[in-house]
């Protein structure tokens, strides 16, 4: 019997009618169809790890006879403990997307053109052989290269394994940098970034971090939000967020700071002006644990005794010196401050000075002496991995053990800037390039040198599930699982102040024609004769090299598969004694037992940080930082970057422009909970309720702030125009409080010219208006720098 | 018993999560862009944002407002054909085949928790189809809004008397209670005294939206104290 939706809906216990509306397209397998027409109706329950973003929330999945319906959290995964994100619950709209691609592609027309035509797998996968084989025969195995969105899973180290095998370096991983890690880097030369224990603080200062609606955790994060602001009222614990926009960790922090966009970093040495004028300090730690913060001509007192002083501070971040002397005497004078930054202040035009101002306020002001507050990350018990990095004086890519501070970067800081990179430093021309798990078309602010370096290179494969807006400039591209079909494992999550390993496992068998990557990058390694990339001669797939690389954490005999709550003390007692809750003796039932559990983690947190082992805290000085532009000046782009007749510090101060004309707003794209990498818009639930809280479904929006709605005569609802260098884009405008009379805020995650046809020439991609700004001293890509203007549009 | 719910927005942190977790657990249509502008987006939970002050001394309240499930329901009295009728457990009900789509009940609900369906059951393709299969799906031309997950409540009730024993207070969680990460929904029976609602429902922060009406609702606010 042909099965119809009304039929199907019968099956289901669901009485119906046909459906009309978006369109009719069936995906579910037609394998299962006489499954579901005859099925017993079985519940089951499976344990996986959410794939939707890096933060690594367990997942627990309801299936009716084998069938999934329903995403829950996982009770015993350790940083959600059974709860997750709208993104987490819309996860099996991506598993049945009806435009999912079942078979590999090739282009037909030039790059650019979205036109395809199917070949089979065998003959995509030859194409690619052959490609690598004959970079291999030529020894120009350099010009092999990897783009790949760095999802915090084990798949990353096996690609860049991968690469590495193949005799390249030319591995460029893409992610968004954790809490605080521009600025520990810096002064700390620590990667990755230091954790913290938020239940320890009893003054909370964020700059830009929005904890609650961004990486590195929102659902860890909102869970602990709720459990602080119930003690607040009790505990006295002060949150203050620092930011143009309120977001919902401004409104749920006891206080918001309005400043203007990129001059966090100024406010923050505006605040240790304060704390050394009332000489208010962490005297034993910058003592003992630091460097260049007094006995030079040129050191860190000197410099903000110098450029910092609260008149000036106000001035250039629009925040009174009341407030300012009010912030800088209310942190020190805490016990355990801390200041985190992030988020935006990661996209402002200046995030490396900002963050290293936000560690400085930290080391003066008691924090890193502050009990159990930051936590030494513990490297897992395998065997270490090669972290990508990126040289700064050569712009080349590499695969290195450990990362060297001042001449090394995290190589994802620059991986925007690929493309510059490649015509300025010592990227070879490539000749294949992979790309994975990243949609650098959408997410760049400056598509035209991307289209245009993918357009050079010969043979651009991608792994995709959904043909996006990068896909056009691919030659091939292989249609891949999603995060419900395939073995993969999720790494710690930074920032959290423990380790924990999330089991990826397939919930249903990869559905027609897509391929996990691992396993097909394994197949491509075996048939070019490189057999070193499982750990076990035995091994055939993807699956066995993730059991071989947690057999040393099995021997270890450290921590646990996931467990019920069990009080973590009562835990330390039992293995002081060397017991454990669960009883694996062999590694069989450990992998049993991840398997029914969903992960592994290592209870108990992280240990304070010992600071007498480490390197000394550096603190920012003018000589410094102009050391820095220099050491790193490839990585500075065009005239904007370019001026070097101004003084590092002025540098330093966000937009030298402000708004001066009625019409004319800083342009500040925002990320929200719903569809925080922007891949979510792929999913019809997530495009519906993005803009729940201002009451707009599928469409983005711009929010004003009152007064400026008012000199304009907006009103809440009106359609504007927003005009950019760039082009223009019509928007709804919201009149909200919550923003900076400066700025205009629109949400990231819409506006995509592919992804399915749920996110297709549906709403607006705010990055596409932003002019190229580059930070010099990071490589990172500034969303706060643009002008645009904005005109009413009458229907 | 009289099922009923504490929000503590003390707690609540306003991430939506409540609103994901009620559309898909009860199949609750997805409305396509250009019907969403004429305001026709079902959310049986809705999330409600009130602006108080300027800044520096701007405070935003976020509320997440399902059903009240009032003691006193508007919606029943003006119901002609008895399609909402208030149940024994204090649940305001809904039979879906009886009601004719004459929204007056949606008229008379102070709290605008009544939606219509005005299309034909649609969603995105291949993800609804394998939808909840523990709830029915409303057709065209039908009101429909928060149930209290009362189709979970069923099989709670199916489970205890198999197991031969009464209803226990964590049988029974409605969807976004059961999902709130900040611990924000307490779900359970006001009269019972064991259950975690009683208390709070009866604290000095307690209110509830409108009640100068007397809809007597049973979804009971904590107000937010700092």
């Amino acid at each position: 019997m042909k099965i119809t939706r009304r039929n199907f809906l019968q099956m289901l216990g669901i009485t119906g009618v046909a459906a009309g509306g978006i369109s009719r397209v069936w995906a579910i397998p037609d394998k299962w169809v006489e499954k579901l027409q005859y099925g017993p109706r079985i519940e089951t329950w499976k344990m996986s790890t959410c794939g939707q973003c890096p933060a690594g929330c367990g997942i627990r999945v309801r299936l009716i006879d084998e069938i999934p319906v329903r995403i829950f959290g996982n009770p015993i995964a350790p940083v959600n403990n059974g709860f997750i994100c709208p993104m987490g619950e819309a996860g099996l709209e991506l598993l049945f997307h009806p435009d999912r691609i079942h078979q590999p592609m090739r282009r037909k027309g030039k790059k650019g053109d979205s036109s395809w035509e199917p070949i089979s797998w065998e003959e995509a996968l030859g194409g690619i052989s052959k490609g690598l084989q004959g970079l291999l025969q030529k020894k120009q195995a350099d010009r092999f290269g990897f783009l790949f969105g760095d999802r915090n899973t084990l798949l990353t180290q096996f690609a860049g394994d991968f690469v590495s095998r193949m005799g390249s370096t030319n591995f460029f991983p893409w992610r968004d940098p954790g809490i605080n890690e521009l600025g520990l880097w810096q002064a700390l030369g620590e990667f990755p970034p230091l954790a913290f224990d938020l239940g320890k603080t009893d003054y909370l200062l964020t700059f830009g971090t929005n904890l609650l609606e961004g990486p590195p955790s929102p659902v860890y994060f909102n869970r602990l939000y709720g459990k602080l602001k119930e003690k607040r009222p009790r505990t006295g614990l002060r949150m203050v967020h620092v930011d143009a926009r309120m977001s919902q960790s401004g409104k749920n922090a006891t206080e918001w700071i309005q400043i203007r966009p990129g001059s966090m970093g100024v406010l923050a040495l505006g605040m240790t002006y304060v704390i050394l004028r009332d000489k208010n300090f962490d005297e034993e730690f910058i003592a003992r644990y630091s460097q260049d913060f007094r006995g030079g001509n040129e050191d860190f007192q000197t410099m903000v005794t110098r450029d910092y002083p609260p008149d000036k501070v106000s001035a250039i971040t629009g925040v009174p010196p009341e407030t300012l002397l009010r912030l800088a005497r209310e942190f020190s004078s805490a016990k355990a401050p801390l200041a985190l930054s992030g988020g935006m202040s990661d996209r402002s035009e200046t995030p490396l000075f900002t963050q290293w101002a936000v560690a400085s306020l930290n080391a003066l002001s008691r924090s890193f002496s502050a009990k159990g507050l930051w936590r030494q990350p513990v490297p897992l018990p395998w065997a270490p991995s090669q972290i990508p990095s990126l040289n700064t004086r050569s712009g080349a890519f590499s695969l290195k053990p450990s990362l060297v501070p001042d001449t090394d970067l995290p190589a994802y800081w620059g991986s925007e800037e690929l493309p510059h990179l490649r015509s300025a430093g010592e990227l070879p021309d490539l000749n294949m390039l992979m790309i994975a798990q990243v949609d650098p078309l959408y997410l760049s602010t400056d598509q035209k040198p991307w289209k245009e370096w993918l357009s050079r290179i010969p043979q651009v494969v991608q792994f995709a599930t959904l043909i996006d807006d990068t896909s056009p400039y691919a030659d091939l591209v292989l249609p891949t699982t999603t995060y419900l079909e395939q073995w993969d494992l999720t790494l710690p999550v930074p920032n959290l102040p423990f380790s924990q390993l999330g089991l990826q496992q397939p919930i249903v068998s990869p559905l027609d024609g897509s391929r996990p990557i691992g396993d097909v990058l394994l197949a491509l390694g075996t048939g070019l004769g490189v057999t070193t990339l499982l750990p076990e001669k035995s091994g055939k797939s993807y699956a066995d090299y993730l059991v071989a690389r947690l057999k040393p954490i099995f021997a270890s005999g450290k921590g646990t598969p996931f467990f019920e709550a069990v009080s973590l003390n009562f835990l330390e007692e039992l293995r002081k004694r060397g017991w454990q809750v669960y009883s694996y003796p062999a590694f069989a039932d450990f992998w049993r037992l991840l398997q029914e559990k969903g992960g592994w983690w290592d209870p108990g947190e992280y240990p304070e940080v010992d600071w007498k082992k480490r390197k000394k805290f550096t603190f920012p000085t003018v000589t410094r930082l102009d050391a820095l532009r220099k050491e790193r000046a490839l990585l500075s782009r065009g005239e904007e970057t370019q001026k070097t007749d101004i003084p590092s510090t002025k540098r330093s101060e966000g937009p030298a422009r402000k708004a001066e004309a009625p019409d004319s707003f800083l342009l500040a794209p925002f990320t929200i909970l719903m569809n925080m990498t922007g891949e979510g818009a792929s999913q019809p639930l997530l495009q519906e309720i993005s803009g729940l809280i201002p009451r707009v479904y599928w469409e983005p929006w711009a929010e004003m702030h009152p007064e400026r709605a008012k000199k304009l005569s907006l009103e809440d609802g009106n359609l504007i125009r927003v005009v950019s260098g760039k082009g223009s884009v019509n928007l709804r405008v919201k009149v909200v409080p919550t923003v900076s009379s400066e700025i205009l805020g629109v949400p990231f995650g819409s506006g995509h010219k592919e992804s399915g046809r749920y996110a297709k020439n549906i709403g607006t991609n705010p990055v596409a208006l932003i002019d190229h700004l580059v930070d010099p001293l990071s490589g990172r890509n500034s969303w706060e720098s643009t002008h645009v203007r904005v005109e009413k549009v009458n229907k | 018993m009289k099922w009923g719910m504490v929000i503590d927005l003390q707690k609540c942190t306003g991430c939506g999560e409540c609103v994901a977790a009620c559309k898909l657990e009860n199949n609750v249509a997805i409305v396509a862009p250009k019907e969403s502008e004429m305001g026709r987006t079902m959310l049986w939970m809705d999330m409600l944002t009130v602006y108080e002050g300027e800044y520096p001394r701007l405070r935003v309240r976020q509320f997440p407002r399902p059903c009240m499930h009032c003691d006193h329901p508007p919606c029943t009295k003006v119901c002609p054909v008895r399609a909402t009728y208030k149940n024994e457990e204090g649940i305001v009900a809904q039979i879906y085949p009886q009601c004719i789509g004459c929204r007056y009940c949606m008229a008379a609900c102070p709290y605008t928790v009544k939606s219509f369906n005005w299309y034909k059951p649609e969603w995105a393709p291949g993800i609804r189809e394998t939808a909840n299969p523990d709830v029915s799906v409303r057709p065209v031309g039908v009101v429909e809004k928060c149930t209290f997950c009362v189709h979970r409540l069923q099989k709670a009730k199916e489970q205890a008397k198999s197991d031969g024993r009464n209803l226990r207070e964590g049988d029974f969680q409605t969807a976004c209670a059961e999902s709130c990460p900040a611990g924000a929904i307490v779900f359970g029976d006001l009269e019972n005294t064991s259950h975690r609602v009683n208390p709070l429902s009866r604290s000095p922060r307690a209110m509830r939206l409108l009640e100068d009406l007397g809809t007597e609702p049973k979804v009971i606010y904590l107000k937010e104290v700092d």
